[in-house]
């Protein structure tokens, strides 16, 4: 798949994986990677980034195997952010696929 | 790559960032190497997964609006060590196998001036302190030499009061009599005409001042339309001078204001065993 696709959408991804529960970074890789194939690493910087943006809190909790993991919370804000973000991907998927449709319209 | 080996070289590339940040970040990569570790995954294998290095790092910066150059730029820095040791250059451009481009050139010079500059602030600020400390030798020659007299006085009392105990006697008596009155009467004239001084002196100072900057802006203005070709060599010269002037007569009436508080303070002392 285009690389510049993936990089576009991986931020929603993100933030809907979190949504429905807090997720750790490696647990978070593992889901995004269920829907598109990634590099693991690019997925570190951007829930950084989305953190220094406050769209997500961490907390540490203790785990069974291993150190405490950091878990990732979405804020309200981030909420709102994801919202926005959904938006803005079905009004573009929209636009898109019926641009595509009128295209090929014209060529049968 | 070995786990620590790419921990290692990754910190390198986050230097920019603060050192809780940093543990933050390496912490992340460690555990999830941990966990692909976990999964049958050989550590070698796992660090293939994140791609190159510098990359990586390079979103990371991003990440927190760092320029992810910076680390290269800092390196492009290393220019001026060798203008010195051409040899390395050549070493470089054979090792990369093509002539490294003008453009990158330019930005490594850009780079080493910026240095120099840098370090040229740095020896001014150190050379200027020093300046200030050579100015104030006198004063603390002086601080200093009070300092032991007080405490000279603290070690032996006794005998500075036998000394002047005659005096003191001849004093109280006065004091109780009219000289008392006299002299509380010509201590409160003489404040009266040092504030008045003072007074005067601080004016005076601050006029010199003002008009000193007057001419240095009229100095200014006259230079520009010299140098754009009018006549005006001696008007620009004469308000350099008057700058010159009015700086030196400024900083003569500052001693004028602090010389007249001693002098007036000797004088009453003067006036009172008188």
């Amino acid at each position: 798949m285009n690389a510049q696709f993936k990089k576009g959408v991986l931020e929603l991804i993100v933030l809907e994986s979190v949504r429905k529960r807090d997720m750790y970074g490696y647990e978070l890789v593992e889901e995004v990677s269920k829907v598109i194939d990634v590099n693991e690493g690019t997925i570190y910087p951007l829930l950084k980034r989305l953190t220094n943006e406050h769209y997500f809190e961490t907390y540490l909790r203790e785990s069974k195997e291993g150190p405490p993991r950091k878990y990732y919370h979405l804020t309200a804000s981030g909420i709102l952010y994801r919202d926005s973000l959904e938006r803005e991907w079905m009004e573009l998927q929209e636009r898109v696929c019926k641009f595509l449709e009128e295209q090929g319209g014209g060529f049968e | 790559m070995k786990k620590q080996e790419f921990l290692e070289e990754l910190k390198g590339y986050l230097k920019v960032l603060q050192d809780e940040e940093q543990e933050d970040i390496l912490d992340e990569y460690s555990q999830h190497i941990e966990m692909k570790k976990e999964r049958g995954l050989s550590e070698e294998e796992a660090i293939r997964d994140f791609g190159p290095v510098q990359q990586l790092a390079g979103e990371i910066l991003q990440a927190y609006h760092v320029k992810p150059e910076y680390e290269k730029d800092r390196e492009k820095g290393k220019f001026l060590k060798m203008l010195h040791h051409p040899g390395r250059g050549r070493d470089e451009m054979e090792e990369t196998g093509k002539a490294i481009p003008w453009r990158e050139w330019k930005e490594r010079g850009k780079t080493a001036i910026q240095r120099m500059g840098r370090k040229g602030g740095r020896l001014l600020c150190s050379l200027g302190r020093r300046i200030l400390h050579c100015l104030r030798l006198p004063f603390l020659i002086v601080e200093r030499a009070e300092k032991k007299r007080e405490e000279r006085r603290k070690v032996d009392p006794a005998q500075t009061e036998k000394t002047s105990d005659y005096a003191k006697c001849r004093e109280r008596r006065m004091i109780f009599g009219i000289a008392g009155f006299l002299r509380c009467l010509l201590s409160g004239i003489c404040w009266c005409c040092r504030l008045g001084w003072n007074f005067c002196v601080l004016i005076a100072s601050v006029s010199f001042v003002c008009l000193g900057l007057f001419f240095l802006f009229l100095f200014g203005g006259l230079s520009v339309l010299w140098m754009r070709g009018y006549p005006l060599a001696g008007l620009v010269l004469g308000c350099l001078g008057a700058v010159l002037c009015f700086a030196a007569l400024s900083i003569l009436s500052g001693t004028f204001f602090w010389f007249c508080k001693r002098e007036k303070k000797t004088r009453t002392m003067g006036q009172e065993v008188a």
